[in-house]
């Protein structure tokens, strides 16, 4: 479904990307590792166009994706992205929230796309909150609305760009039951992550990223279990 | 549109309008320094820990701010002579303006005195200083510092603000520019040459008051080794992170 | 008279006010940066008296006919928005830009941005030094006395020709406008605390 192809980027004169590819098939649950710096953050937020890329092509479902504004629009019909510091919008309520993106973008009506966000909010387990602003939630269940804000709009893909690391420890839990939840139920996800557990129980495949470039691939135990690259080796040595 | 501009006849009374300026220029000193005077008394006032000494100084502060320029202008003026007190027109305008510059410029000093921050005070009375002491050598060279720009901005607004002495016979730029009017009839180009002089002004000070500050802020790092600059200097390392 | 002043100015000013603000924060077009640059510009730089001078005489000149309430109307809310289009231009730029990147990644598009996301929390942040300018047109007003507009200021120079007790004329019409201003100020300074706890 989605392809990526000798993309590279760089910020300045860092070098963030290099000549990196990548596929993810329909269905397929992928997880991306590495230290922080190694790119995985910038890669996503390149797929779904929020940073451009200096070289290399973007191919979702055979169709290659232009820089142009409508264009990538159209890609963000289709491709939902969860941010780690969440950004819900401060000024609605969690139902109005996730109903905004239907309403505004897809112009559905408000009572169809509210009822279709409290379906949402439902499989997040926040039905009881549709009322709350967010000011008045826990970072794990603002999250567990972003989520639902993203799933509203019925995407093929979902990015997830760390969405656990400004969480509570207590509070990641809820959150990563939801990714699992969704994965199992045939979402095609795409994941940067530090949740080492949730790499290895839920994923499809494993990537490794150092330095800008993919390093290893593979299922998660061949991964976790049998790393090859010495690089790969020390990051699991340091965090499991 | 049936009507021609016709500048040169304004420009021919061009020799009008120096004077006006200069005269625009001395006001807004003279006030601006006035109302930064007043300002720091009233920024002290009104952190003190004296509950009268700050109900003084915002009783002050909100009457001017609440209440027209023109309107202390004319009581000033005109009012005090209900006291037999019959003032210089060019008297009442700093008199005015000065205190109404004040009221700002209170404002704009207790909000750098409170951005200096708890700890360079307790500093300061560990050495043992009274109030008075910590204020003059701990708490004004920073809060100087902090509010330079605005207070280049207060500059700027109190000149623009000279303006309305013209209504009291001041002769400073706009009541040179009413002249101009009168005896040539051309309203519209007059004024607007006049704006476009002001505008000038309040331009070549922003540059002003913005080269100050790179030249001020960079100084600041070398404290000259005065009295004053030795004892911020100790406190002020006391308490930097090594 | 006065208030009916201040209405038309506040109205006036916040729409254009928010065409400028607008107009300075559009990332596309830095011509329409440039513009809403040097309107405010000009507005801020000059004395409002002579702004209602200049729109007072001139715009009868240019072949306008236009009433006397209206030339000052024009004056005033030529000047408040470049005011308020300044207040708006920092509201929208402060708005933290993770809330600009979740609306373009649900597909916003930019005025869909401005209008569901951004502004309505530029327009909150907005309100406390909005109602402090709002002090500000009031007193404005007052200057309108100079060209001969009837309004607080004006009356109280009329009165003053039949009583001649100077002091106590213009301290009532202080007193006037403190008592319409002095509330705005003290409303504006407790929204202004409500709104720094739930930054």
């Amino acid at each position: 479904m989605l392809r990526i192809e000798g993309m590279s980027k760089s910020f300045g004169t860092l070098e963030v990307l290099k000549d990196v590819s990548l596929h993810v098939h329909k269905g397929e649950v992928v997880v991306i590792i590495g230290r922080s710096g190694s790119g995985k953050s910038t890669l996503l937020r390149c797929v779904n166009g929020l940073e451009p890329i200096d070289s290399g092509s973007i191919w979702f479902e055979s169709r290659q994706v232009i820089r142009t504004p409508r264009d990538l629009r159209d890609l963000r019909k289709q491709v939902g992205f969860v941010f780690q510091n969440f950004n819900l919008f401060p000024h609605l309520t969690a139902l109005q929230n996730v109903a905004l993106g239907p309403r505004v973008v897809k112009r559905v009506p408000k009572r169809e796309a509210e009822s279709r966000a409290m379906e949402e909010l439902s499989r997040v387990g926040l039905a009881d909150k549709c009322d709350s602003c967010p000011a008045n939630l826990s970072g794990g269940q603002q999250q567990r609305v972003a989520i639902a804000r993203g799933l509203a709009m019925d995407p093929k893909l979902m990015l997830f760009d760390e969405v656990t690391s400004a969480l509570d420890p207590e509070l990641i839990g809820e959150v990563l039951k939801v990714m699992e939840d969704l994965a199992n139920s045939g979402m095609t996800m795409l994941s940067v992550t530090h949740e080492m557990g949730f790499a290895r129980h839920v994923a499809d495949r494993v990537v490794f990223m150092h330095g800008g470039r993919i390093e290893e691939e593979g299922p998660p135990d061949q991964v976790f279990d049998h790393p090859e690259s010495p690089n790969l080796r020390q990051f699991i040595g340091a965090i499991l | 549109m049936g009507y021609k501009l016709r500048f040169a006849d304004v420009l021919r009374y061009q020799h009008m309008m120096l004077p006006g300026l200069v005269a625009t220029m001395r006001l807004s000193c003279m006030s601006f320094l006035l109302g930064v005077a007043v300002g720091i008394v009233g920024g002290y006032l009104k952190t003190s820990d004296k509950p009268v000494a700050r109900r003084i100084a915002v009783a002050y502060v909100e009457f001017i701010r609440n209440t027209p320029a023109l309107i202390q202008l004319y009581l000033v003026f005109f009012g005090l002579t209900s006291f037999g007190v019959w003032l210089d027109p060019s008297a009442a305008a700093v008199l005015t303006l000065g205190i109404n510059c004040g009221a700002y410029a209170t404002e704009i000093v207790r909000s750098g005195i409170e951005a200096v921050g708890k700890g360079q005070k307790e500093a300061g009375f560990s050495l043992g200083m009274s109030r008075y002491q910590v204020f003059r050598y701990v708490i004004l060279f920073p809060t100087i510092k902090t509010v330079f720009p605005s207070l280049g901005n207060q500059f700027i607004l109190t000149m623009l603000g000279t303006s309305v002495v013209s209504q009291i016979a001041v002769p400073e730029l706009t009541y040179a520019a009413s002249i101009i009017e009168s005896r040539t009839f051309r309203s519209f180009e007059v004024y607007l040459l006049i704006a476009a002089l002001y505008l000038a002004l309040a331009s070549v000070f922003a540059v002003a008051f913005w080269l100050i500050e790179k030249a001020f802020l960079d100084k600041s790092l070398r404290l000259p080794g005065r009295r004053t600059g030795r004892v911020v200097n100790t406190v002020d390392t006391g308490l930097l992170p090594q | 008279m006065t208030l009916m002043l201040t209405a038309i100015t506040a109205f006036g000013g916040l729409v254009f006010g928010l065409v400028l603000g607008l107009l300075k924060t559009f990332p596309h077009s830095k011509i329409a940066n440039a513009i809403g640059a040097l309107y405010t510009y000009v507005f801020r730089g000059t004395p409002l008296l002579l702004q209602i001078f200049i729109f007072y005489f001139g715009l009868p000149i240019l072949g306008f006919d236009t009433s006397p309430l209206q030339s000052v109307s024009i004056a005033l809310v030529a000047y408040s928005s470049a005011y308020i289009g300044e207040i708006l231009r920092g509201s929208i730029q402060s708005i933290d830009k993770g809330q600009w990147e979740a609306s373009a990644s649900l597909a916003f598009t930019y005025w869909q941005q401005m209008r569901r996301v951004i502004l309505p929390q530029a327009f909150k942040i907005s309100i406390p030094p909005l109602v402090g300018f709002l002090v500000s047109i009031i007193k404005g007003t007052s200057l309108t006395s100079i060209v001969g507009y009837i309004e607080l200021t004006k009356s109280g120079t009329i009165v003053l020709q039949a009583t001649y007790q100077p002091f106590l004329v213009y301290a009532i019409v202080c007193l006037f406008y403190f008592a319409l201003c002095y509330p705005l100020s003290l409303l504006g300074s407790r929204l202004e605390r409500r709104f720094i706890p739930s930054a």
